[in-house]
């Protein structure tokens, strides 16, 4: 996005222009005198050549001066240029600041400089480049689009990527946590990246969801991986896509399964990635109820005593959530970012949460290709199941897709009902042996209506085939019940990682009355494999977060002094004003890398007088 | 027991429905057309049913907890950070109970659900 950059609004763009004609690079601080003091740059930003200086004379020095005044500090003369200018090359051990402070106090020279580095503009050659529109927007249609609304969308609608790589790609020295359903850390594109956490953390992170060392998706979801790639997917590695940083640190911190967070491993995770060294958090979930949970707020505001940045998902309802608060986005805490999406032409995505006050800018969040754990194997019924009782597989007007259902007309006759004293059981075979699966899980949806607590639905696995329910049951749901939910469980867990994994259901009633019956849908099993190069295309506010939080570590690592505020204020009013979130958002404005960066916090305390 | 944790906790999940309300998967609405207003659906709640964390002060522990809340039948009992526990009911009284009776305890500070939040992501490529 070229437009509204705040740094050229600003009233102090004097001073700011003044910063960018001496480095090209821009620091900021809480005052202009420590703005000034700050014109040296640090590691992340020494773009020049070390052990060389350009250096300027005076019009009347001879070349024989010239050659003298470089001698006498023990350094050798290169070239001579034109306009007097000499290439230096330093003696061993001379900073290019030393350097500098002494050739700038000589009398016959005019100025001297660091020989600068200029990079081509930044563009990496992952495969997957072009679909990633939220980096670099150049009008692309997104194949198989999950998001169909602004696909294409508009030319240079993206968060100026590109520019900010020119600064820096690399956000290492920032470790970035990523609550969430864990990260196949064996994923190609983001192995490298991973946070190292020695021996202690083998694995990269620690899983509070199943209270052990491994992160890794349990139940083969690939929701936390999606969310690690946006973030730090490998860059330039010509594979895959690429993160907002190329390369990073990425810490799995793994909070829930496929469904859904709980309030105690989130609170854990937190607490795990500040201990560790996390500077910044991604959460891309949430729901109510806000300020209740309390245990949720102290850890949150206790990591922003210890600068820590959370950046969080506003929600997916299209809800306001000024009226409909949403935790952790509605926490009354300054170090949250809370995050709407946005689509290929920078509208709003119709199903993202606003805010005036609540939510503070938007970020791309449809059609996003990035990293999953896997694959996943999509079960359309109609193969292999063996059906007892009442079990059928059926389609029709009340069902959305092939299905799985008791009764067998479920699906074609609005008042069908299972039957009395029923015991049906179904189930299928299916095959887990391949080696590298590192882990799966069973993911559906279940429309299901019970009628008294006399009966019954069960869920059962087996890994030794055959009738999942000769032995006990994983799960059951009693009566009186009726619902729409999305089931998940774990494969691995219950040991079905095998070639004859039973999965089966079974229908228990008296004969006491029955109901609407059990229907199956959207069932898939998601693996997580060994050096997964998988990546997909998801929607949602959980990709936008990820695109602030990658800007984040961006903006961290390229100005190690800057508090989390520094950080925040810089996300926020470094981006480009859009219509379409004035008044949507607190800031109206979209992310912008680029923006994020140059963005100079106004200096105070200055008083000009005119002599 | 952690296998047998992984088991309770999916029964849980299941049962809970857990808030398909707030669910970001896609529910068609010709699958609730069968819920129809004379088969009203509900709306669990976004919690884990059962489970509470229970925050002590520095004369709090894992016994005195149980011992608490054993009217209500702990089931399992997990030592979270920041001396709190996490506990499972096998007979759940509901909320305002639980934290009543909690809170009748010299030595409970707190006392809230175990809240469950949903993952952000709206859809995927099929």
């Amino acid at each position: 996005m070229k437009v509204n950059k705040p740094f050229a609004k600003t009233a102090m763009s004097w001073f700011a222009t003044a910063v960018l004609a001496t480095t090209t690079i821009l620091f900021v601080t809480k005052s202009a005198s420590a703005q000034l003091k700050s014109a040296a740059p640090t590691a992340a930003q020494a773009r020049y050549v070390p052990g060389e200086v350009l250096v300027k004379f005076k019009a009347d020095a001879t070349d024989a001066a010239i050659f003298s005044v470089v001698g006498s500090y023990g350094d050798e003369p290169l070239k001579v240029m034109k306009r007097r200018v000499v290439h230096v090359k330093l003696k061993n051990g001379q900073s290019v600041e030393e350097a500098i402070a002494s050739y700038q106090g000589d009398p016959s020279v005019l100025r001297a400089q660091p020989n600068y580095l200029y990079n081509l503009h930044a563009v990496p050659n992952d495969a997957l480049y072009g679909d990633l529109w939220a980096l670099k927007n150049t009008g692309q249609t997104i194949s198989s689009a999950p998001y169909p609304i602004n696909n294409p969308g508009l030319v240079g609608m993206d968060i100026d990527a590109e520019a900010a790589w020119d600064h820096i790609t690399d956000c290492s020295s920032v470790i970035v946590a990523v609550l969430d359903t864990g990260i196949n850390y064996t994923h190609a594109d983001l192995a490298t990246n991973m946070w190292d956490g020695g021996a202690s953390y083998p694995n990269h992170g620690w899983d509070f969801f199943d209270a052990d060392n491994d992160p890794m998706p349990a139940d083969g979801s690939p929701h936390g991986t999606h969310v690690a790639g946006i973030i730090g997917a490998v860059g330039n590695n010509a594979s895959g896509t690429t993160g907002v940083c190329w390369t990073a640190k990425l810490m799995a911190v793994r909070v829930g399964g496929e469904i859904s967070v709980s309030s105690a491993a989130a609170s854990d995770g937190v607490d795990f990635a500040v201990e560790n060294g996390a500077k910044v958090i991604n959460m891309s979930f949430g729901g109510p109820p806000e300020q209740a949970d309390a245990d949720f707020y102290d850890v949150i505001n206790d990591a922003r005593t210890k600068d820590v940045l959370i950046v969080a998902s506003a929600g997916n309802k299209s809800n306001n959530n000024d009226i409909n608060s949403i935790t952790p986005c509605t926490f009354d805490l300054d170090n949250i970012i809370c995050v709407a999406a946005l689509d290929q032409a920078y509208e709003l995505a119709d199903f993202s949460n606003t805010g005036a006050t609540s939510v503070d800018l938007g970020a791309p969040g449809t059609n996003i290709h990035s990293a999953v754990a896997g694959d996943r194997l999509i079960e359309d019924f109609s193969t292999g199941w063996v059906l007892n009782g009442g079990w059928g597989i059926g389609s029709g007007d009340y069902c959305p897709s092939v299905s799985l259902v008791n009764p067998s007309n479920f699906c074609t006759v609005f008042t069908a009902t299972y039957a009395n004293n029923a015991d049906d059981i179904a189930y299928k075979t299916f095959d887990l042996s391949d080696p590298a699966i590192l882990a799966a899980g069973v993911h559906s949806e279940l429309e299901l209506g019970l009628n008294d607590a006399n009966d019954s639905l069960s869920i059962a696995l087996n890994g030794a085939g055959g009738n999942p329910f000769s032995i006990s049951p994983i799960a059951t749901i009693l009566g009186p019940f009726i619902d729409v939910l999305p089931i998940g469980y774990d494969l691995a867990k219950s040991g079905c990682l095998t070639a004859t994994c039973s999965i089966g259901t079974r229908l228990q009633s008296d004969a006491g009355g029955s109901h609407l019956g059990a229907h199956l849908f959207g069932f898939h099993i998601y693996r997580a494999l060994v050096n997964a190069t998988t990546s997909e295309l998801f929607d949602g506010t959980s990709m936008s977060a990820p695109m602030v939080t990658g800007v984040a570590a961006l903006v961290w690592a390229f100005n190690p002094n800057y508090t989390y505020l520094d950080v925040a204020e810089s996300i926020k009013k470094g981006g480009d004003a859009i219509p379409s979130l004035a008044g949507t958002t607190s800031t109206g404005r979209a992310l912008d890398a680029m923006g994020s960066l140059r963005y100079i916090n106004p200096p105070t305390g200055i008083s000009l007088s005119l002599q | 027991m952690k296998w047998l944790s992984a088991v309770l906790r999916s029964t849980i999940l299941m049962m809970l429905a857990m808030i398909s309300s707030s669910c970001t998967c896609a529910t068609s609405d010709e699958t609730r057309i069968k819920g129809g207003p004379d088969r009203p659906i509900t709306y669990p709640e976004n919690r884990v049913p059962g489970e509470y964390i229970v925050k002590v002060n520095e004369d709090g522990n894992e016994a005195l907890v149980r011992e608490l809340f054993s009217n209500y039948e702990v089931i399992d009992i997990t030592e979270l950070r920041r001396s709190r526990f996490l506990i499972k009911l096998g007979n759940d009284p509901g909320p305002d109970e639980v934290e009543r009776k909690g809170l009748e305890s010299p030595f409970v500070i707190r006392v809230q659900p175990n809240y469950l939040y949903p993952l952000h992501q709206q859809n995927e490529a099929q």
